[in-house]
């Protein structure tokens, strides 16, 4: 990594450090959406499909394990929108200052990786106060996955929508996507749900929270998914910092 | 210039920055139809598994819920940036003789005009999308304005005290997420705890406006109570933030 990549990332990080507000809300947020589902679910089984079999599992147990994709893609979603936002007029001088294109994307990628790190580390070490995963590593792979789909997805909205219209779809998408359409208590999901972001990821997500194997399939798919992703957010980042 | 028409020139330059943004303009009408839709086929996915704590079929359900979402989240969101984009206007105005009250009136009528907007938008979209007609529309659209009043005002509140987009956004978007999973009775949680939900009760008037046609009596009391709360909060908040200098 180049000295001018270290100091774009140092500088983000150094901005995060000083926002306090904002570190705070990264961690008690997760806190507080996957605390409360666990609190004030009823103490119950339900059934839900686990690796294409439907099992019963603890309800506080699935809202643990459910909660944490669902807020690690909000607050992934909305960091990526804003991350781009806030730093647009800095890259516009950057690149006059002399950083190419290709140093700002990976400083911008590398930003946006520790915040969906420090997104993801707070919302497992919430989920594994109310339950164990079956394989733990996989449960955190598969939930920084998510997040970085999500991550990515919030930079291109940002770029493309602006900051109201990207916050109006960065609230409904995860909603629509994880709550709704990646819900293992769901029986009849229609087919084009294999096509949303979070698809491949939540299942390798509840895999590894309920059985032991790990389904290579959907961690592939997940991985494709995410690098898919960030190719067009490279691309569509490429256009909109473009100086020359 | 008169105190009335201070405040209408406040109201008017509010809605225009609004609007001058058309694709938003879009979104908020687009938005309530799209998510009763998506909610409807997403909870229409969900078999009876004795967790949902729901009246009327789940689709039916999914669909109120998605319109007391759309309803409450747009509105938060645009009271929210109503009061982050309008901070240092605000303070120039005052500096240039507008009172307070005025400058107060102007921000929330224009949240209230367009928590109307995205009501009317919701119920129609409700109307045309539930399979079974809708023997109580006034009831509906009474529950949804109450939603978005709620959440303009719960925006007003958070761009008041957290004035920048992300953090605001973030807490906004956490807080209108899980008070709309709460108040769809998706997960079965008691209504001892959803009832302080603030989308609890404009949900329920909503949910029995559609299924049974009538005016859910004993929601809404508390709903109003929840409006007056985040009424008085929301001026509370505003007011300290235009005297502090709006650094909350």
């Amino acid at each position: 990594m180049n000295r001018r990549v270290t100091t774009a990332v140092r500088m983000g990080v150094r901005e995060f450090r000083r926002t306090p507000v904002l570190l705070a809300l990264l961690v008690f947020l997760p806190a507080y959406i996957i605390g409360a589902f666990v609190l004030l679910v009823p103490d119950v089984d339900v059934p839900a499909t686990i690796d294409g079999t439907r099992v019963a599992v603890p309800m506080t147990d699935f809202a643990a394990a459910f909660m944490t994709p669902v807020t690690v893609a909000i607050l992934s979603g909305i960091v990526g929108l804003f991350l781009v936002q806030t730093s647009q007029a800095a890259d516009d001088r950057l690149r006059l200052a002399g950083y190419t294109a290709t140093d700002l994307v990976v400083s911008r990628v590398g930003t946006l990786g520790l915040g969906i790190v420090v997104v993801t580390m707070a919302s497992v070490v919430v989920a594994v106060f109310a339950f164990t995963p079956e394989s733990t590593v996989p449960f955190v792979a598969a939930t920084l996955l998510v997040g970085l789909t999500y991550g990515i997805l919030g930079v291109v909205v940002g770029i493309v929508l602006g900051r109201l219209g990207g916050v109006y779809v960065m609230l409904f998408s995860p909603m629509v996507d994880v709550l709704l359409f990646q819900n293992p208590l769901a029986t009849d999901a229609p087919e084009w749900t294999k096509l949303l972001p979070s698809h491949y990821a939540t299942n390798a997500l509840f895999d590894a929270a309920f059985t032991s194997s790990i389904d290579v399939w959907d961690f592939g798919g997940a991985v494709v998914y995410t690098v898919g992703l960030l190719v067009i957010g490279v691309l569509v980042f490429y256009q909109a910092t473009d100086v020359e | 210039m008169s105190a009335v028409h201070r405040t209408l020139a406040g109201i008017q330059a509010s809605t225009r920055s609004f609007v001058r943004e058309p694709f938003t303009v879009v979104l908020l009408v687009v938005l309530p139809a799209l998510s009763i839709q998506i909610y409807g086929i997403g909870m229409g996915q969900f078999p009876d598994v004795g967790v949902f704590a729901v009246s009327g079929s789940v689709a039916t359900v999914g669909r109120i819920t998605g319109a007391v979402f759309a309803t409450g989240a747009l509105a938060g969101v645009l009271g929210l940036f109503q009061m982050i984009s309008a901070r240092h206007a605000d303070r120039r105005l005052a500096i240039c003789g507008f009172r307070g009250v005025e400058l107060v009136t102007a921000r929330f009528a224009t949240v209230a005009v367009a928590s109307a907007v995205v009501s009317v938008v919701a119920t129609l979209s409700l109307i045309v999308l539930v399979d079974d007609s809708i023997t109580a529309p006034i009831a509906t659209f009474g529950g949804l304005a109450i939603a978005g009043a709620i959440y303009g005002l719960l925006g007003i509140v958070v761009g008041s005290v957290l004035p920048r987009e992300l953090e605001g956004s973030l807490l906004l978007v956490i807080l209108a997420d899980v008070d709309n999973v709460f108040a769809s009775g998706l997960f079965g949680i008691e209504d001892s705890v959803t009832q302080f939900a603030p989308l609890a009760h404009p949900h329920a008037i909503v949910t029995q406006a559609v299924v049974e046609g009538s005016l859910a009596t004993e929601h809404l009391a508390p709903a109003l109570g929840h409006l007056s709360l985040f009424a008085l909060l929301s001026v509370a908040a505003y007011t300290y933030q235009l005297e502090s200098g709006g650094d909350a």
